[in-house]
């Protein structure tokens, strides 16, 4: 048996313990807000935090996740408050496909959480394991300027109206 | 709009039941959550706009949306028209039917930049018809004069006393509709022309957004598939004997692409997979190397005379008589097109027909695709189209969605097929390598006289034929006779017709007395297909570079000569404004250097400027001015998103870009050899808008061919090395 929260629930699975952390959240616990793009680490699509560390958890054995406090995109606005981060991301339309941007989402929280006040050279160091194809980039790196010069912005979102 | 289509998409009091008709839609409307699960009373407009007694305003989106800015800016059209918010709009991807076909090309597609350039008019007309209908409805039944009324916000307007749409919805879908009532006007925009948040963003920040690969289908088993490892092999034998006895494993059996691995869950696919032994009988590619081909185009050049694609003028004999004469050649390799969500499809198989559930570019050549391999009327195909993560052209192709089906059809039950990264890299429809050599003459005023091109490489048209042919073709053509005429079709493209894919954006823009345009076909048989900005992707680099030594030759200034050649004032103003903007030839920081390039593709006009160092031998891009002239401008932040998205885009295939085939295998397999530029190498990009009233083009492909010539061309300031190859290799 693995034990883990997730988004502050605690979960319980009978699962292979080197399952990664992402498939068996995408399927088992059925939150797809987490992305697969790579299978190797290199892309940030799939990127939680664990215990509010940003990892890759397409290669993460899912045992890695023990005890632990996993969170995905859909555990970071508090019931309809988005998070700060999120609500930038709004503001400066950073998302295009947005299949990258849960995983970019949640680097950048990481980031912030750590560094309230980061620089271009910070940002980059905590931004580029995310590829966004789009190119997104630009706005990403304004996005996360604003939220960490903003105070807590409140913002509403009814999670059952989501899109097709 | 034909009076039928309308007649039978206007239905009152509807149950599910209520579609079950003998017209056209009634099979798709079905699929359709929009148009299936409204249980009361509405009134339908052409098939785009539904509004509910509870008035709801329901838009069926006819283009997929693949971060290029559509759910939005064709929601902010209607949006206009029905004078109400676009976040009020809901938005549906539409089913399968020709009500949705993309009008430029007659079939129902998400390419060529049109989404924005073919609907512009004819959604607005849709809305404004809907609310010009709903007004008399609702003149009609508060007996109140109409002129007295209007519609906005979501309501009938009687002075200060608001009726709900949803009031006059019934008595709008008896009365004749309203036909082309008048638009509002350009100076009355409320929407169109301003910035507004995405009605998509909300949903994309928070996980919500549905890609395919997050179909909601619990039950649904899982599937990989081996795919042979030299291009276009096929599987002779196999042992899944170990495989087999692996956790999870549902089964293993041979497909026509290769073996597939199904599993209750993916991680045991990718698992058991890694066990099974397969014999491959190998390709005709197997003696194929992407390396050698420079060489082979180089010598179809030098002795083939090939096709002529373009004549103007006495053609490449002017050069006889030019002053000074310059010629170059530049080549460009196969790409890949990498999107961030790999190729994935669910698909379920039941003895009363399929359901499809995937993000496709193309919607029709997948639902009859599907149809004709497994033999069942089009009909009983359901296609589930969803947001898309990454196009770029792959999406168009079908060979991931005719995979799934196949699997599907072995399968009990629903079953998603994900490729992963490696499968995505190399089972693409790869940009076709291009090889072209320019001859230019210039006469004793310094004006370039002569302009002469050939390209050699393959065509991607035969490649899309196959898929296209069976599709578009009626229903009851065998599907013997449709893959002929598609291998017809093919052979006469590569051997007798100039396909504008192949040659586009090499010769149209600049003004020369005397041109030639050639194409000489060599195809070694890897599967192309369109990949963002098609033949202009490469097109405006090798031009672009070229007009450059040209400009170098006449000892002119790289600006000052574009100008004084161009052929449109579009593209002069373009230009003009982005240099403007960017500071040409005023000083820069000590190192930095500009570079420029011009190009329009797809009706849309775009200058970028590169301020760039090499240090090194390292290129390190600062800044990128760009300048787009789109005509009207729907939603200037998104123009701007799309600019930005092509420039990066387009930096990854001048600085990285480059699928290597050895021996009939592609070398690259990840991210960590098919390199995608970050975060770290993104430079700062300013964009601005050529105002304009003129028409919309789209913006979603423009962005990306002016801006790897715009880096060589910098980068020949800098260093003095032109660069002719891509990707660009400094030390080479």
């Amino acid at each position: 048996m693995i034990k883990f929260w997730l988004n502050q629930q605690p979960v319980e699975l009978d699962v292979s313990p080197d399952a990664p952390l992402l498939w068996v959240v995408r399927e088992m616990l059925q939150l797809t807000g987490s992305k697969f793009g790579c299978g190797m680490g290199l892309c940030g699509a799939c990127t939680m935090h664990l215990d509010g560390a940003a990892v890759r958890t397409c290669v993460l054995p899912v045992s890695a996740a023990q005890g632990r406090q996993v969170t995905t995109i859909e555990g970071l606005s508090s019931g309809q408050q988005l998070h700060p981060v999120q609500q930038a991301w709004l503001d400066e339309n950073v998302p295009q496909c947005g299949y990258c941007q849960p995983g970019q989402i949640m680097s950048a929280t990481a980031l912030l959480a750590n560094n309230t006040k980061p620089n271009d050279q910070e940002i980059d160091a905590a931004m580029q394991g995310n590829i966004c194809r789009c190119g997104t980039y630009p706005r990403i790196k304004r996005a996360i300027k604003r939220a960490a010069s903003s105070q807590q912005t409140v913002s509403f979102y009814d999670p059952e109206q989501e899109q097709s | 709009m034909a009076r039928s289509r309308r007649d039978f998409l206007k239905i009152t009091a509807s149950t599910a039941s209520c579609f079950v008709m003998s017209v056209p839609l009634a099979s798709c409307a079905a699929s359709n959550p929009a148009l299936a699960n409204i249980g009361d009373e509405h009134y339908v407009h052409d098939g785009f706009v539904q509004v509910t007694s509870q008035s709801e305003i329901h838009f069926i989106l006819p283009r997929d949306e693949m971060g290029q800015g559509v759910h939005h800016g064709l929601a902010t059209l209607i949006a206009e028209e029905l004078d109400i918010k676009v976040d009020k709009i809901k938005v549906y991807f539409a089913p399968v039917h020709k009500t949705y076909n993309n009008l430029s090309y007659g079939a129902q597609g998400t390419w060529g930049s049109s989404s924005i350039r073919d609907h512009y008019l004819p959604l607005r007309q849709a809305a404004a018809d809907t609310r010009a209908t709903l007004l008399k409805a609702a003149a009609q039944q508060l007996a109140i004069a109409p002129q007295q009324l209007t519609c906005r916000d979501g309501f009938i307007w009687h002075g200060t006393k608001a009726y709900p749409l949803g009031d006059f919805v019934a008595t709008a879908a008896k009365i004749e509709s309203v036909k082309g009532a008048p638009l509002v006007t350009d100076s009355q925009f409320k929407y169109i022309g301003k910035d507004s948040q995405r009605n998509d963003a909300l949903a994309k920040v928070t996980g919500t957004a549905r890609f395919s690969i997050d179909a909601k289908l619990t039950k649904a088993k899982r599937a990989v598939v081996i795919h042979a490892p030299v291009i276009n092999g096929k599987v002779k034998d196999f042992d899944a004997t170990r495989a087999k006895q692996q956790a999870g494993i549902v089964d293993i059996f041979a497909i026509s692409s290769g073996i597939a691995v199904v599993a209750e869950h993916l991680w045991q696919a990718k698992k058991a997979a890694a066990l099974v032994v397969t014999n491959w009988q190998t390709s005709e590619l197997a003696a194929f190397n992407s390396a050698e081909l420079p060489d082979i185009l180089a010598s179809k050049i030098a002795t083939e005379s090939g096709i002529k694609a373009h004549k103007s003028g006495r053609g490449r004999k002017a050069l006889a008589t030019a002053s000074k004469r310059h010629s170059a050649t530049y080549y460009a390799p196969y790409l890949a097109h990498a999107t961030m969500e790999p190729m994935n499809c669910s698909a379920e198989v039941t003895a009363s027909g399929c359901q499809v559930w995937v993000g496709s570019q193309s919607p029709e050549f997948a639902r009859n695709g599907v149809a004709q391999l497994l033999d069942i009327d089009r009909e009983r195909v359901q296609f589930h189209n969803h947001f898309i993560g990454g196009g770029f052209g792959r999406r168009v192709g079908i060979d991931f969605i005719l995979e799934a089906v196949e699997i599907a059809k072995q399968v009990e039950g629903p079953v998603q097929l994900v490729w992963s990264r490696e499968d995505d890299i190399r089972n693409d429809y790869y940009r076709p390598p291009s090889m072209v050599k320019f001859e230019a003459g210039v006469d004793e005023n310094g004006q370039l006289s002569c302009y002469s091109v050939k390209r050699s490489g393959p065509n991607i048209f035969p490649y899309q034929l196959k898929e296209a042919v069976p599709a578009m073709l009626p229903e009851l053509f065998p599907s013997g006779v449709s893959s002929w005429l598609a291998g017809v079709g093919g052979k006469v493209v590569n051997d007798w017709y100039a396909e504008s894919s192949s040659v586009e954006g090499l010769f149209e823009d600049y003004q020369v007395a005397h041109k030639e345009v050639r194409q000489i076909t060599y195809d070694p048989g890897v599967r192309n297909g369109y990949w963002r900005a098609v033949g202009h992707s490469h097109s405006g680099f090798f031009k672009e570079s070229f007009i450059d030594e040209i400009a170098q030759l006449t000892e002119r200034d790289p600006f000052d000569f574009r100008l004084a050649h161009l052929a449109e004032e579009r593209l002069q103003n373009t230009l003009k404004l982005a240099t403007q903007k960017a500071g040409w030839g005023q000083k820069l920081p000590a190192g930095h250097v500009h570079g420029v390039a011009v190009h329009k593709s797809l009706k849309t006009y775009v200058a970028q400027v590169v301020e760039l160092s090499v240090e090194q031998g390292q290129i390190r891009i600062h800044k990128v001015t760009c300048a787009v002239d789109c005509g009207i401008v729907v939603n200037p932040n998104i123009v701007k998103a799309q600019m930005e998205g092509g420039i990066l885009f387009g930096i990854t295939a001048a600085l990285y870009g480059s699928i290597d085939i050895v021996e009939g295998r592609v070398s690259q397999s990840n991210f960590h050899d098919y390199q995608m530029l970050r975060i770290n190498q993104s430079p700062d990009i300013d964009v601005h808008l050529v105002e304009s009233k003129v028409a919309p083009t789209g913006v979603g492909e423009p962005g990306l061919p002016p801006i790897a010539a715009a880096i060589g061309n910098a980068v020949f300031a800098a260093t003095g090395q032109r660069l002719r190859q891509l990707p660009f290799n400094l030390s080479a």
